[in-house]
């Protein structure tokens, strides 16, 4: 059962002082598959550079993790969760911190993992974005607040109850951020 | 310095030194990327208990001159230090204690029953404390070529256990979460790298002592981090430089006892091995930090060097364009020193950048002159980029464009003019170069 | 000195206490009558009431650790008192009590300040720069002390110290530094706390952490250099971390704490020197007797892991 689920940590539980090169990070990735006394071999290095490629982390390849912008080391993380071709990810704010560039390809990336039939389990903190990613959002306050389809759970009085705030604040960053992403530039 | 190698009484102590060390900084480079270096010391402090238990023991059995003698004291030192280890889980564990206290408590206590067993066996079984007392700083001057065997085997159990489960470690220390994930029974990779944590220092203590291993442990380690970026060669340079230290430190401890041997013949002085090989690994320590690619002192300096080299160079040649292309040494004193100056322009005529007319005068050539419009074109970009996107005031901008001309990049010149939709004039309307120059 | 006769011959253990109590409450302790086996026990006793109050403020601060490594960095402090101290301190092996304070101080701050340099520039994380330094430095001061001394059993010396060979130099100097180490404590006994406890409020205040810092590491420093001749730099740390450690399982507040530290540390070491001579007496092998104040320590240390109240761990399970 271990070998079906991917687990992308948050980034802060890693060592970045690790000497390992982000290609030997992804690498890592097959070792479970692997196994005791197996060495990886040029088709796991290729399929490796394969991922890395598709994250446009190539130019990065050969450097130590600690070199990378936070968006790069969440996307070799990603790249090696990629490799260990699993069927259930799960993963640990994946979209906290990072870039627009990171965040797009993030998100074409969860897209195309989901089209293949994958399971995503996502723990995540930004309440704007929530309606338009999540088909299934599970609201967690130490118990189980409510659960079930985006659509049908996801309401102002549900996540009040989450968070414990008052309706109006919430009320009014999402307003924000609609009118963001109605092309509002400030 | 060959003879060390040859001789039948200094082979042995050379060549299993060597070995000796190789092992300990090889699993040193575990123990120094888990964390663990006072771990090491912990444990190595505590086989002291077991190397006189050890003896007593082996003395039921085999004679005091056998070099088997070691394999027993080795084996009740491994006892005694995983005990320890135990105990210091414990410790952590059950009762809480805070690290720090769990590892000294656990050092100085199993040290002191150690130092408690010998001083009956000073008395009961004088031979034997001697030869304890030995493995206090490391001695191998009495080492045969047995124990070149001895060693060179363990070598190989410890090297092949790393060779084989070289990605399981790799994973277990860079990110324990996810070799949990993946399926990788951590527990007993824990325990392997405790065996082989117990393991390293019980082979190095006959060569290095029991007081000072831990710093063949972490020493080789931390100067081959500083060298390298990479796990795999950093297991590969820490066990090269810890064999090295144990040779150059074996030499250098026989050599100095028999100097001060032939000067004191009466007190019958000698250097023990341990100190000076650790003192040896130490210098080479100080020495991969001070050259490190990365961190090196002295590879900063060459390279601060380098860029004051490089923005004299660009200075002059900005400062030559402005006069009109041709400019006397005298007229650069704002620049530098004369001898500064006299440098520089020698730099810039290798570069084919100026041509001397004689008479300390120079003048630009073509490329000289390109490179210089380049630099003020940088110069007079970056200007307009802090005043027309950061709105700081044009009075402001020219101390900070001086000094970022000089590492401006290609790739972000050309994102500025984009950026600034190919400007001509700077903040000061002044002419900005164009950008196909060179 | 020499025709004289040590009262404490033969004796064996309880005979032993009795023996010093009677003499400490006659009044026949003077520092002319003092037999060596009451040198080696208020030696000790200064000691280990140095160690264990230092040991504590140690052990809630987490600094055992580094402790052990300045206690390792005195030997350089000491290397250059013999230097500079000539030819009376090699032959006597008697160390002068000012030069040696002023040693284990430069030493304490020289050590700290190399720490720190190999963190801030090579970038070397802090458990390595502090095993680094201390071992190599170390390292060197056995070398030169050997070659100083031309002796090569100096290195076992250090590290298991002799009790044995104790005199009355070595008890004025842990004499003074137990006044040092009592008064520093009592002085600024608010200030440690507080750094102690809550550096960041602390630094809020006002109160420089840093300074309690470097105050608290010279003065183990210091102690370690009192001590170094007694038990070897070694066990000291088994005096510095052994009572609080022991205490802890017993208390919970700060002065309870540091009283209860150092009444183990006496206790150990009334122990330790009646053990000694008791052994001595009955079985006629002489111990080490500063391995057998800590193996004492160990054997409490032991006893109160597993039997007490609330935190023992054979107590635990029972209601």
């Amino acid at each position: 059962m271990r070998e079906r689920v991917a687990y992308i940590p948050q980034r802060s539980s890693v060592d970045w002082d690790f000497p390992i090169t982000v290609r030997e990070l992804v690498l890592m990735g097959r070792f479970g598959q692997l196994g005791l006394f197996r060495f990886p071999k040029k088709a796991d290095y290729e399929a490796a550079d394969h991922y890395i490629d598709a994250l446009g982390l190539s130019a990065c390849k050969g450097r130590q993790i600690g070199e990378l912008s936070g968006g790069q080391q969440q996307r070799a993380f990603l790249a090696r969760a990629l490799l260990q071709e699993a069927d259930i990810y799960l993963m640990d704010e994946p979209f906290q911190g990072v870039d627009h560039a990171t965040e797009e390809v993030l998100t074409q990336f969860l897209n195309d993992l989901k089209k293949k039939g994958k399971t995503l389990v996502l723990v995540h903190h930004d309440l704007s974005t929530v309606q338009e990613r999540f088909d299934w959002t599970l609201l967690l306050n130490m118990r189980l607040v409510a659960s079930g389809l985006t659509k049908e759970i996801f309401s102002e009085e549900n996540v009040s109850r989450t968070y414990g705030k008052s309706v109006a604040l919430f009320e009014r960053s999402y307003e924000k951020s609609r009118k963001k992403e109605a092309g509002f530039r400030s | 310095m060959m003879h060390y190698f040859t001789d039948p009484l200094l082979r042995a102590p050379t060549i299993a030194s060597m070995l000796i060390c190789l092992t300990t900084a090889l699993i040193g480079v575990l123990v120094f990327l888990r964390k663990e270096s006072l771990l090491g010391e912990s444990l190595s402090h505590a086989t002291y208990p077991g190397v006189g238990l050890g003896l007593l023991f082996s003395s039921l059995f085999i004679s005091s001159e056998s070099s088997f003698m070691s394999v027993f004291v080795l084996l009740f030192a491994g006892v005694t230090s995983l005990f320890a280890l135990f105990c210091i889980r414990v410790l952590q564990k059950r009762l809480r204690v805070p690290a720090d206290a769990s590892l000294g408590l656990v050092l100085a206590l199993f040290f002191g029953i150690g130092v408690t067993i010998a001083s009956r066996m000073q008395f009961t079984h004088t031979t034997l404390y001697r030869q304890g007392q030995l493995y206090l700083y490391g001695q191998t001057a009495t080492m045969t070529d047995e124990h070149i065997l001895i060693y060179a085997v363990l070598l190989l159990v410890v090297a092949l256990t790393v060779f084989l489960f070289y990605k399981e470690l790799l994973t277990l220390t860079m990110d324990p979460q996810f070799a949990d994930t993946i399926g990788m029974k951590t527990s007993l990779l824990n325990g392997i790298v405790a065996f082989l944590t117990v393991g390293a220092i019980i082979i190095g203590i006959r060569s290095v002592g029991v007081v000072l291993v831990s710093a063949m442990l972490i020493a080789p380690a931390a100067s081959a981090r500083a060298l390298t970026q990479s796990f795999k060669q950093m297991l590969l340079i820490a066990s090269l430089l810890g064999a090295l230290a144990a040779l150059i430190g074996t030499i250098l401890s026989l050599e100095l006892s028999y100097t001060l041997y032939a000067l004191f013949p009466e007190e019958k002085p000698s250097i023990p091995a341990g100190p000076m090989i650790v003192l040896v690994s130490g210098g080479i320590s100080l020495l991969c930090f001070a050259f490190s690619p990365t961190t090196g002192l002295v590879t900063r300096a060459i390279r601060s060097f380098k860029f004051r080299t490089k923005r004299r160079e660009e200075n002059c040649l900005k400062a030559i364009w402005k006069k009109g292309g041709t400019v006397k040494t005298s007229d650069l004193i704002d620049f530098g020193t004369h001898r500064q100056i006299f440098r520089v322009m020698r730099l810039l005529k290798r570069e084919g950048w100026v041509k001397p007319l004689g008479h300390g005068e120079y003048k630009l050539t073509s490329d000289g002159t390109k490179r210089a419009k380049h630099i003020v074109r940088l110069h007079r970009l970056w200007e307009l980029y802090l005043v027309e996107y950061l709105g700081i005031g044009k009075e402001r901008v020219h101390c900070s464009a001086a000094e970022i001309e000089h590492i401006l990049t290609p790739d972000v010149e050309r994102q500025l003019n984009t950026l600034l939709h190919n400007p001509k004039l700077d903040p000061h309307h002044q002419p900005i170069p164009s950008g196909d120059l060179l | 000195m020499t025709s004289y006769y040590n009262p404490y011959t033969n004796l064996n253990f309880i005979e032993v206490i009795g023996l010093f109590f009677k003499r400490l409450f006659t009044g026949s302790l003077t520092l002319e009558s003092l037999a060596s086996d009451e040198i080696q026990l208020l030696v000790l006793i200064f000691i280990s009431a140095s160690a264990a109050m230092v040991g504590t403020f140690l052990y809630l601060r987490k600094e055992v650790m580094l402790a052990n490594a300045f206690s390792h960095t005195i030997l350089i402090g000491i290397v250059g008192v013999y230097l500079f101290a000539g030819e009376e301190v090699m032959q006597t092996g008697l160390l002068p009590v000012r030069s040696m304070f002023v040693a284990s101080v430069f030493t304490g701050v020289g050590t700290a300040f190399l720490v720190e340099l190999l963190a801030r520039y090579v970038r070397l994380q802090e458990d390595a720069s502090i095993g680094l330094v201390f071992t190599t430095l170390f390292a060197a001061g056995v070398i030169l002390l050997t070659l100083l001394t031309k002796n090569t059993h100096i290195g076992t010396a250090i590290v298991m110290g002799n009790v044995d060979g104790l005199q009355l130099s070595d008890l004025k100097l842990a004499f003074w530094i137990f006044i040092l180490n009592l008064v520093l404590i009592t002085l600024f006994f608010k200030e440690f706390k507080i750094t102690t406890f809550d550096p960041a409020f602390a630094s809020i205040l006002g109160f420089s952490t840093l300074f309690y810092n470097y105050l608290m590491m010279t003065e183990v420093s210091i102690t370690a250099v009192g001590a170094f001749r007694a038990v070897g730099v070694l066990m000291v740390i088994a005096l510095i971390v052994g009572p609080p450690f022991i205490a802890r399982l017993f208390v919970d507040r700060l002065k309870p704490l540091l009283l209860l530290s150092v009444g183990i540390g006496l206790l150990a070491s009334l122990s330790g020197v009646a053990l000694s001579r008791h052994l001595l007496t009955t079985l006629g092998t002489p111990y080490s007797t500063g391995g057998l104040v800590v193996t004492l320590i160990a054997l409490f240390s032991l006893l109160s892991a597993l039997f007490a109240p609330k935190r023992g761990l054979l107590r635990r399970h029972s209601s």
